[in-house]
C-alpha cells in the first residue's frame, strides 16, 4: 500500500505543481496587463472634457434600468440620487418586481406618479405588467416606474428592456451608489466606435462602512468587520487584476450585474436575460458574445478601469455563504449552457482562453481544493502524512495567496488610492495574511455546497437580508 | 513525526524526486516572500511619495488660484511686478511648471471673453510656451498630446509641419488633439484637416470637433458639402450632420442624392439632416421606399412623418408594417396619438389589431 | 450690500465667482451642492441666486421650483454647461430670469448680475 500511496502522492504533487504553475503564469500576465491598462487609462483620462460631452448632441441617450424588490427602506433616496446623474439625456426606469412592502406607494407619493397608458410590447417574454407610472411634476420627467408581478431580477430587467426608449441601456442595482460622472465614463467605449461595442463595465467598490449621504459617498472608509474587509481585497483582485487583464485580451466574460451598460438591440436579439439561471449577468454577456461570434460580426466589450459604482457586500457569514453558493451555481449553469464553446477554436479567445480558464480555475478550483483537503484527511487518518512535504505545499500556496493580494493592493495604490489613511494599508495587509486561513475555507465550502445544491436542483436566490447600507452617518432629507 | 518521515523516506525509491519537489516548493516560497516584501516596500514608498507630491501640488495650486484670480479681477493688481515675481520664484521645478500650466488651462477652459484673452497673455508672459514646445518634440504620445492640447487651448501657433504628422497617428488622443489644434488656430476653413485625415472619425472625436467649432472657432462657417465625397464614410456622415446643425439650406439639393446611398448609416444621416432642415419634398422621396428599407431606416421615416407629415402620410405606410414588427407598430401608434391627442385612450394595441383584421 | 447665493460644485468656478462678485461689492454665500443650498434657502433671504442645473443631492430644477414657490421675487440666473434647447426652454418655463452657458465670461456675468440687482 505504501508504494501505490506514494505514487499517488507523487502524481498529485506533479499535477498540483502544474496547476499552480498555470495559475502563477495567469497571475503574471494579469499583473503585467493590468499595469499597462491602468497606466494607459490614467493618461487617456487627462484628455476628457466633461463640458464638451455634456453639451454634445451626439452623446447617445441612455435608459437606466433598476429592478427593485422590497427596497422600501431606501428606494426614495436611491431614485433621487439617480435623478442627479451627470449626463445630458437619460431616462430612469424603476421596475417594481412585485414588492410586498410599500416601495411602490412611497415612490408614487414622493414623485407624484400617476398611471399612464404607455404602449409597449414584450420583445422578451416577461411576467405581467400591472401598471406604468410617470410623474405629474416636470422636475421628474425622466422617471418611469413599472409595477409588475414578481419574477426575479432577470425578469424585471427584461421588462425594463421592453419598456425603455433608448438603445443604450444601463442595468444597475437600485441601491448602488454611483460616482457622479459614472455614466460619462461608462459610455466612452461606445463612442470609440471603430468596432461595434456591445457592452461596457467598470470597477465596483465595497461601500460598507463608507459615509453615505443621500446617495453619495462622502467619505471612503475601510470596512470595520473582517468579513467585509476581505471582500475589499477580493474586489481588488477581481477588478484591478482579473477584469483588466481579461479586457486587454478582449476575453471578458462577466460584467457585474451591479452596474453595466449594454447595446439594447443586441441584448434583445440575444434573447434578454435568462430567467432560469441565478448567474444571469454572466450568462447574458457570454450569450451575447457567442451570438456576435456566430454571426461573424466584429465587436468588442469595453471595460473602464475606473471605480464607478459602490455596493454593499454581505457582512454576515450566512449571507456571504448564500451569495457564493449562488455565484457558483451561476458559473456552473453558464458554463454548462455554453459548454460548446470550451476549447472550440471557432470562438477564438472566448473559446480557447476565457471559458477554459473559468472552467478550470474559477469553477473547478474549489472542488480540487476540497479534494485536496479530503485527501489530506485521508492521509491523516492512516498516519501517512509527510508533514514536511505538506508544510511546504501549504506554505507555497499561502505565500502565493498573500502575494496575489499584496499585488492587488499595489495596483490600488498605483491607480486610485481610495483608502487614504495609512493605517488602512496596514489593516489590509493584515487582512491579507488572515484571509487564506479564516476566510478562504468558508468560500471553498460554499462553492462546494453550491455545486452540490445545483445537482440537487436548488434554484432559489436564498437568504438576502436588506439592512440598508450600514454606515454611521445616515441622513434623510426630512431630518434636516 | 520523525519516525513517519524516516519510514516514508525509506519506503520508496524516488527519494530524490521527493526531495526535489520539496526543494522546488521551498524555492517557490522564498521567491514569493521576496516579491511580497518588495511589493510592500513599493506600496509604502509609493504612498509616501504621493503624499509628499500632493502636498506640494496643493500648495502650488492654492498659490495659483489666488494669483490668477487677482490677475483677472483685481484692478489694483500690479501685473508686471507680480508676474516677474512669480516667474522668478514659482516656476522653477518641473512640478511647479506642470501645475501652473494645468491650472491656467483649467481657468481658460471655464472662462471665456476678456478673461480668456488675459490668461493667454499671461501664459506667454510667464514664458511657459517654451516648455510646451519642448514637450511637443518628445517621443511619448501622452506628452505630445498634452502639449498639443495646451497649444490649441491657448491658441498658440506653431509651424504647421510640427503638428500635421500627428493627424494620422496611431493613438486616438494624439489625433484628436491635433485635429482640435488645427480647428482652434484656424482663421478660416477650420476643418481643412479633414482633407488629409486618413483614419476614421470616431463619435468621440466628432463630439469634440463640434464642440470646438461652436465654442472656439470665430471665423466663417465653411460649406460642409465639400467633404461629402470624402473617402472615409465617417467624414461623410459627419459632414451631413453638420450641414443640418448649421442650417446650410443651400446644400439641400446636394444632400438629396445621399438618400439613395449604398451605406445605411449615410442614408440615415441624410434623412435626419433633411428632416432637421425641414425639407418639404423629403417625405415624398422616402415614403415610397418604405417597404424595401430595413428597420432602422423605417424608424427614421416614421420620425420624419411625425415631424414633417400628417395622418395621410401615416396611412400610406400603414400596410407595410408587418404583423410582428412590434417596434414599428408602437412607434406608429404613438405618432397617431400625437396627431390625435383627444383620441389617446382609443388608440392602443387593440386598435392596431382591429385594423389588421380589416385588411 | 446685496446678498448673492451661488450654487455651484466646480471648485475653480466657485473661487473665481466668489472673488469677482466680492470685488464687485456684493456679499457672496457659496453652496457646493443642492442640499447645502436648500439649507441656506430655508435660513435666509437673498437678493439674487446664481445656480447650476447639475448638482449633487438635489437637482437644480428642484431648487428652482422651491425658490419660485417660496420667494418668487428673487431673480434666478442659471449658469450651466447645458446648451440643449429643450433644457434652456424648460428652465425659462420654470421661471428663471437668465441662462448663461459655460464656459462663461466673468465680465458679462458680473454685468448681468448688476442689472438684476438694480432692477429689484
Amino acid at each position: 500500500m505504501g508504494s501505490t500511496l506514494n505514487q499517488i502522492i507523487e502524481i498529485a504533487s506533479w499535477l498540483f505543481l502544474i496547476y499552480g504553475a498555470i495559475i502563477c503564469t495567469g497571475y503574471l500576465f494579469s499583473a503585467v496587463f493590468s499595469l499597462i491598462e491602468i497606466r494607459d487609462y490614467k493618461r487617456r483620462n487627462n484628455f476628457v472634457d466633461e463640458t464638451a460631452m455634456l453639451q454634445s448632441l451626439n452623446l447617445p441617450a441612455i435608459s437606466i434600468l433598476a429592478p427593485a424588490y422590497n427596497e422600501g427602506l431606501n428606494i426614495v433616496e436611491n431614485v433621487r440620487s439617480l435623478l442627479t446623474i451627470n449626463y445630458p439625456s437619460f431616462e430612469i426606469v424603476i421596475i417594481n418586481d412585485g414588492s410586498k412592502d410599500d416601495s411602490l406607494k412611497k415612490l408614487i407619493e414622493e414623485y407624484e406618479l400617476e398611471k399612464r397608458d404607455i404602449l409597449h410590447h414584450s420583445f422578451i417574454p416577461t411576467k405581467t405588467i400591472r401598471g406604468i407610472y410617470k410623474s405629474r411634476n416636470k422636475a421628474f420627467k425622466s422617471l418611469t416606474v413599472v409595477d409588475k408581478e414578481n419574477g426575479g431580477k432577470a425578469d424585471a430587467l427584461n421588462t425594463g428592456i421592453n419598456i425603455c426608449n433608448n438603445s443604450i441601456i444601463c442595468c444597475i442595482d437600485v441601491d448602488c451608489i454611483l460616482e457622479h460622472d459614472a455614466m460619462l465614463k461608462l459610455i466612452k467605449p461606445f463612442l470609440n466606435n471603430e468596432k461595434k461595442v456591445i457592452a461596457s463595465g467598470g470597477v465596483i467598490r465595497v461601500a460598507n462602512s463608507c459615509v453615505i449621504e443621500d446617495g453619495r459617498i462622502i467619505e471612503v472608509k475601510l470596512p470595520e468587520k473582517f468579513i467585509a474587509r476581505v471582500q475589499v481585497l477580493e474586489y481588488f483582485r477581481a477588478f484591478l487584476m482579473g477584469r483588466m487583464a481579461w479586457s486587454r485580451v478582449d476575453g471578458l466574460l462577466l460584467i457585474s450585474g451591479a452596474f453595466g451598460m449594454f447595446d439594447k438591440p443586441t441584448v434583445i436579439e440575444a434573447g434578454g436575460y435568462n430567467t432560469k439561471t441565478v448567474g444571469e449577468d454572466m450568462e447574458l454577456l457570454v450569450r451575447m458574445r457567442r451570438m456576435m461570434r456566430e454571426k461573424n460580426v466584429p465587436y468588442t466589450v469595453g471595460f473602464v478601469p475606473d471605480p464607478l459604482c459602490w455596493t454593499e457586500v454581505p457582512q454576515s457569514w450566512k449571507v456571504l455563504q448564500s451569495q457564493r453558493n449562488r455565484w457558483t451555481r451561476g458559473t456552473a449553469e453558464t458554463l454548462w449552457i455554453h459548454k460548446k464553446m470550451l476549447f472550440n477554436p471557432k470562438y477564438k479567445i472566448l473559446g480557447m482562453l476565457s471559458t477554459p480558464f473559468w472552467f478550470f480555475f474559477e469553477w473547478l478550483a474549489p472542488l480540487i481544493e476540497f479534494l485536496g483537503v479530503l485527501f489530506f484527511l485521508f492521509l491523516l487518518l492512516f498516519n501517512q502524512v509527510n508533514w514536511v512535504l505538506f508544510l511546504t505545499f501549504f506554505l507555497a500556496v499561502y505565500s502565493f495567496a498573500f502575494l496575489f493580494s499584496v499585488t492587488a493592493l499595489f495596483f490600488e495604490e498605483y491607480s486610485f488610492q481610495q483608502y487614504t489613511k495609512p493605517k488602512y494599508i496596514f489593516r489590509l495587509i493584515g487582512t491579507a495574511l488572515l484571509e487564506p486561513l479564516l476566510y478562504h475555507p468558508v468560500i471553498m465550502w460554499s462553492a462546494v455546497m453550491g455545486n452540490f445544491d445545483l445537482i440537487r436542483g436548488k434554484k432559489k436566490w436564498g437568504v438576502m437580508t436588506r439592512a440598508g447600507l450600514t454606515n454611521p452617518v445616515r441622513k434623510n432629507k426630512d431630518s434636516d | 513525526m520523525t519516525p513517519n518521515l524516516v519510514i516514508l523516506f525509506d519506503g520508496f525509491s524516488n527519494f530524490r524526486d521527493w526531495a526535489w519537489i520539496m526543494k522546488i516548493n521551498v524555492l517557490i516560497i522564498a521567491f514569493f516572500l521576496f516579491l511580497t516584501f518588495c511589493l510592500v516596500t513599493f506600496i509604502l514608498g509609493l504612498r509616501l511619495f504621493k503624499n509628499f507630491r500632493n502636498a506640494k501640488k496643493q500648495k502650488q495650486e492654492n498659490l495659483l488660484i489666488d494669483f490668477l484670480n487677482s490677475y483677472l479681477f483685481d484692478e489694483d493688481f500690479e501685473k508686471q511686478k507680480e508676474i516677474e515675481n512669480f516667474k522668478k520664484n514659482h516656476i522653477n521645478t518641473d512640478l511647479e511648471i506642470k501645475v501652473t500650466i494645468k491650472e491656467i488651462l483649467l481657468f481658460h477652459k471655464n472662462l471665456k471673453g476678456e478673461s480668456a484673452v488675459a490668461l493667454e497673455e499671461l501664459f506667454l508672459q510667464l514664458q511657459l510656451d517654451s516648455f510646451i514646445l519642448k514637450d511637443l518634440d518628445k517621443n511619448n504620445w501622452y506628452t505630445s498630446a498634452r502639449a498639443i492640447y495646451a497649444l490649441s487651448e491657448l491658441t498658440i501657433e506653431v509651424p504647421v509641419n510640427k503638428i500635421e504628422p500627428y493627424l494620422n497617428d496611431l493613438r486616438d488622443e494624439v489625433r484628436q488633439q491635433s485635429q482640435l489644434y488645427f480647428l482652434k488656430t484656424a482663421k478660416t476653413n477650420p476643418l481643412q484637416f479633414l482633407d488629409i485625415t486618413k483614419r476614421p472619425l470616431t463619435t468621440w472625436q466628432q463630439i469634440y470637433i463640434e464642440n470646438a467649432l461652436k465654442n472656439f472657432y470665430e471665423g466663417p462657417i465653411p460649406d460642409f458639402a465639400q467633404w461629402l465625397n470624402h473617402e472615409l464614410i465617417s467624414v461623410v456622415e459627419f459632414s451631413i450632420r453638420l450641414i443640418a446643425r448649421y442650417n446650410q439650406f443651400e446644400n439641400i439639393p446636394t444632400l438629396v442624392p445621399f438618400l439613395k446611398h449604398e451605406k445605411e448609416s449615410v442614408k440615415i444621416e441624410s434623412i435626419r439632416s433633411l428632416r432637421t432642415l425641414g425639407y418639404e419634398e423629403l417625405l415624398g422621396l422616402i415614403i415610397s421606399d418604405f417597404e424595401q428599407e430595413n428597420l432602422l431606416i423605417k424608424k427614421e421615416i416614421l420620425k420624419t412623418i411625425k415631424q414633417l407629415g400628417d395622418y395621410n402620410d401615416l396611412q400610406k405606410i400603414r400596410p407595410f408594417i408587418g404583423a410582428d414588427e412590434w417596434e414599428l407598430k408602437i412607434k406608429y401608434l404613438n405618432i397617431e396619438r400625437f396627431f390625435f391627442p383627444e383620441k389617446m385612450e382609443q388608440i392602443n394595441m387593440e386598435s392596431m389589431l382591429e385594423k389588421e383584421m380589416e385588411i | 450690500m446685496k446678498k448673492i447665493l451661488v450654487i455651484e460644485d466646480n471648485p475653480m468656478v466657485i473661487k473665481s465667482l466668489e472673488f469677482k462678485l466680492t470685488k464687485d461689492g456684493h456679499e457672496v454665500l457659496i453652496a457646493k451642492d443642492g442640499r447645502v443650498a436648500m439649507k441656506f434657502l430655508k435660513e435666509a433671504n437673498f437678493d439674487l441666486i446664481l445656480t447650476d442645473l447639475m448638482l449633487p443631492f438635489v437637482t437644480g430644477k428642484e431648487l428652482i421650483s422651491y425658490i419660485k414657490k417660496n420667494s418668487p421675487q428673487t431673480p434666478i440666473i442659471v449658469l450651466s454647461t447645458s446648451t440643449q434647447e429643450n433644457i434652456i426652454m424648460d428652465a425659462f418655463n420654470m421661471g428663471v430670469d437668465d441662462f448663461i452657458t459655460k464656459p462663461f465670461s466673468p465680465n458679462e456675468l458680473s454685468l448681468r448680475v448688476k442689472r438684476f440687482l438694480n432692477k429689484a
